[in-house]
């Protein structure tokens, strides 16, 4: 897969996490052009096309981020804050993911910087159905910014 | 100033009436003697006319004497008649004896005597020659007789002798003359005088009548001075005999007592007299006669017969016999008195009982009472401290501003209470220091200012707060450990449970073919429990949530924030028929968000405990418990024994079996939480199968919109 026709980056530390996510969006026929990242910086790495990212365009930004809070290395929240600060990363959606009702506290605080945030239950069912809407709604309904927002420096 | 003048007068009057007195006395006594002096002059002169006319008429018996001699003389010769003789010799006696008289009559007028003394030998010479012409008669022969009988002799002698008579006669005529006018001028002078004393003797006697009228008057406005006084005195005023009795009582005596005035005056005064003041009251009676003033106490009998204490001045007067004597009625007085006494000896019991040591200085700081505990905590005895300064009750340091303390404490005294003064020391004699509570108030007494201060011994105290202060740290921060544990537990408890129920669940969903039918149940089994467990989980990371957020009030209407609350149910029990009766509820000032959740649990309770019953009835409302206002969620549902009340509001605790109810047993506890993070009050009234009710008051209850009774046919109706 191109790194260039990503939809969807989920920014998530655990594997389970993860192939929950992935299996739920695929699920919902959303999973077609996913990147995973493992932690925070790569996470930033592919955001900022950096490090083994390279040789990634700024003008190709992901459609939706799904960002984990709890990440090793570099956190959900430092992440949220870069990708915020930077004119070039400004305007890509993100959406919060929060494993507790503490955390989406936190979030809050950050409302500004994201788009959207979601807790991920413990009911399977409902974390699918979370995930199932979010997918559509920032892959089908939303409008991407256009690519003029994401002007190289 | 009427008074005051009258009063000057009257010592201008007492001044002046001696001399007045003096004067008036001298004028009449100068009168009298002048009057009687020219009354004596009078007489006198009066005299002095008498004895010239006696002279005159001794020289005129003088004269018709000689002339009766002559002619008894002529007549014995012309007739020889002897009777001539006798008539001769008598008045020869009576010429002797009237010039006798006439000598003492004039023996004060030497000119006269002078003539006198002249005439005399003229008469006795002619006298003489009477008696030789006699005698020659005699001798005479009858023939020569008649040549006897034809001479006269001595007839010049006689011309002499009568003009020495005329010449006497005229010097006493102008004496008469004189004496008469001399005794005119006296008797002018005498009614003059007799004149001038009548007028003076009048004029004082009017003026004497005048000062007397003025006296009486004044006399009688002092007497009727004091009569007024006396009569309108509120205090007794007598006047008793040294015979025992009253002889006058003024209108507060009968007040006082209730006697009539008679009835004072009719009995001994020692017969009012209580038997046990007689001593007192007779030792007075004779001590103030013996000294004059005198006061003492004595009690009197009313007619009512209580005894009434009387508090007397008295002053005898030992001329007249009688004591003047003023009483006052002291009975409340000396009521008040003893009732100072007693409550005097009650402070000083109280005072000695305090649990607390007390300590009362003066305004110079020198100790005036201790009480027992005093004595105990500081270890001296009361002689030791009594007089000593304060300063040796508290440590060294403190001492050099303590005088100014209780100066300025002494300029604003204000009742301060225990630990006011702050951080404070006290000093054993011993020397050892321990903390002290001290609150100062003060008495003003007789003997001026005094500071007390209750001292508290804080040893035990303060020993107690620090470990109870060590506690509280210690609790606390095992606390917020629990806490914190609690939720990181729960918190990674919820990632391995999600996946645990993600897996299964796409193991059901995409591989259920390869499972038997065992195989699925046991599946389903694996999910119920990993749901269960969630609920769990997040029940707990609520209630820990709950427990450490701080409450953010808003004032907040109770209804809407309900009817929420049930429309959210409504969805979880559409196949049932619900009847939600919802009362007016008030404004609560609450957290709305925390409220909510109240509401959401006790109302989701009462969904679940009433699933069996058709219709189940829900009802909120208030209702008045103790003059508090209560809010309460009311089923009729299963209900529960109360003899598990004491389990409900208890973390983990369920009155049901899971497989007849779900359930965590956090949600009563959260809620709880939060009435009582609202200062409020949670209990539940329950019978099994009859339903229960949960009410729970807050602080922030509207209580003035005193809201009507629940409406059972109002509010919000669910009905699946």
């Amino acid at each position: 897969m191109p790194e260039d026709d990503v939809d969807i980056l989920l920014v998530e530390d655990s594997p389970e996490d993860a192939e929950l996510t992935l299996h739920s969006l695929r699920r919902n026929n959303l999973a077609n052009r996913i990147h995973w990242a493992r932690d925070g910086e790569e996470g930033l790495d592919f955001l900022f096309c950096r490090g083994a990212y390279a040789n990634r365009s700024f003008q190709r930004p992901p459609k939706v981020v799904l960002l984990d809070l709890k990440l090793p290395k570099v956190d959900g929240l430092d992440v949220l804050r870069q990708l915020k600060e930077d004119p070039r990363t400004k305007a890509i959606p993100v959406v919060v993911l929060t494993s507790s009702r503490e955390e989406a506290d936190v979030v809050r605080g950050y409302r500004n910087g994201a788009n959207s945030y979601v807790q991920k239950p413990v009911d399977f069912e409902q974390f699918r159905e979370a995930v199932r809407q979010l997918g559509l709604y920032w892959m089908v309904t939303n409008e991407p910014p256009p690519e003029a927002t994401f002007s190289r420096r | 100033m009427e008074f005051l003048r009258s009063e000057h007068m009257k010592s201008y009057l007492k001044s002046a009436v001696p001399w007045g007195i003096g004067l008036s006395l001298a004028l009449v006594v100068g009168a009298t003697v002048l009057s009687f002096r020219n009354l004596a002059e009078q007489s006198e002169d009066a005299e002095w006319v008498v004895h010239t006319h006696v002279v005159i008429e001794r020289l005129q018996t003088l004269r018709s004497e000689l002339l009766k001699v002559e002619n008894a003389r002529r007549g014995y010769v012309l007739t020889d008649d002897k009777e001539f003789l006798g008539r001769l010799s008598a008045a020869r006696d009576e010429i002797h004896k009237t010039l006798g008289a006439l000598r003492a009559l004039i023996a004060d007028n030497p000119s006269q005597l002078k003539r006198l003394d002249e005439l005399q030998p003229l008469i006795q010479a002619r006298l003489e020659l009477v008696e030789q012409s006699l005698a020659q008669f005699h001798a005479a022969q009858p023939g020569d007789r008649e040549q006897a009988r034809l001479t006269l002799p001595g007839a010049e002698l006689t011309t002499r002798i009568l003009a020495a008579l005329d010449g006497m006669r005229a010097e006493e005529g102008a004496l008469l003359q004189q004496r008469s006018e001399e005794a005119q001028q006296s008797a002018r002078r005498s009614r003059l005088a007799l004149a001038l004393c009548t007028v003076t003797t009048i004029g004082l006697i009017l003026m004497a009548f005048m000062l007397l009228r003025k006296e009486v008057q004044e006399r009688a406005r002092a007497e009727e001075d004091l009569n007024r006084f006396f009569n309108v005195s509120a205090d007794m005023m007598c006047v008793a005999g040294t015979d025992g009795y009253f002889k006058r009582v003024n209108p507060a005596f009968e007040r006082t007592l209730g006697y009539s005035a008679a009835e004072l005056l009719s009995r001994p005064y020692l017969d009012f007299v209580h038997p046990d003041d007689l001593a007192v009251t007779q030792a007075a009676a004779q001590t103030a006669s013996a000294t004059g003033l005198m006061s003492f106490e004595n009690r009197y009998r009313t007619k009512q017969g209580d005894f009434r204490w009387l508090n007397w001045n008295s002053s005898p007067d030992q001329q007249r016999g009688v004591i003047y004597a003023a009483a006052r009625d002291v009975t409340e007085t000396r009521a008040a008195h003893e009732q100072l006494r007693a409550s005097e000896a009650r402070f000083r019991q109280l005072v000695e009982s305090a649990a607390d040591a007390i300590v009362g200085v003066d305004e110079r700081g020198a100790i005036v009472l201790v009480n027992a505990r005093a004595e105990r905590l500081f270890g001296y005895g009361r002689e030791e401290l009594l007089g000593q300064p304060e300063e040796i009750l508290m440590p060294e340091r403190f001492r050099a501003a303590h005088a100014r303390h209780r100066s300025e404490y002494l300029a604003h005294p204000v009742t301060r209470p225990m630990g006011a003064e702050g951080e404070r020391y006290g000093m054993h004699k011993s020397g050892a220091e321990f903390p002290v509570d001290l609150s100062l108030s003060h008495l003003h007494t007789d003997q001026g200012q005094i500071l007390m201060s209750i001292v508290c011994d804080m040893t035990e105290r303060k020993r107690a707060q620090e470990e109870l202060k060590l506690r509280t740290i210690e609790l606390e921060a095992a606390n917020k450990e629990l806490e914190a544990f609690t939720s990181s537990v729960a918190h990674d408890l919820r990632a391995p449970l999600r996946h645990v129920d993600g897996f299964s669940r796409i193991l059901i969903e995409e591989h259920a073919g390869q499972l038997n039918a065992e195989g699925r149940r046991l599946l389903d089994r694996v999910r119920h429990a990993t749901q269960h467990m969630g609920e769990l989980v997040d029940d707990l990371l609520n209630l820990s949530r709950v427990s450490r957020r701080e409450i953010a009030p808003l004032v907040t209407d109770l209804n809407p924030l309900v009817r929420e609350v049930i429309n959210g149910l409504q969805t979880s029990c559409q196949d049932r028929h619900v009847d939600f009766r919802v009362g007016t509820l008030p404004f609560a000032e609450c957290d709305p968000g925390l409220m909510r959740q109240v509401f959401a649990n006790l109302l989701a309770n009462a969904v679940k405990f009433t699933r069996p019953r058709d219709p189940a009835i829900i009802e909120v409302g208030q209702s008045e418990y103790d003059g508090t206002r209560a809010i309460f969620v009311r089923d009729n549902g299963v209900g529960f024994s109360m003899k598990y009340a004491d389990k409900l509001f208890g973390v983990f605790q369920r009155l049901h079996r899971p497989e007849d109810f779900e359930g965590t047993g956090v949600g009563l506890v959260t809620v709880q939480r939060i009435v009582q993070k609202h200062n409020g009050r949670i209990w539940a009234e329950a019978e099994v199968d009859r339903g229960a009710a949960f009410y729970f008051t807050l602080e922030g209850l509207d209580n003035r919109r005193a809201a009507d009774t629940p409406r059972p046919a109002g509010g919000v109706h669910a009905r699946g």
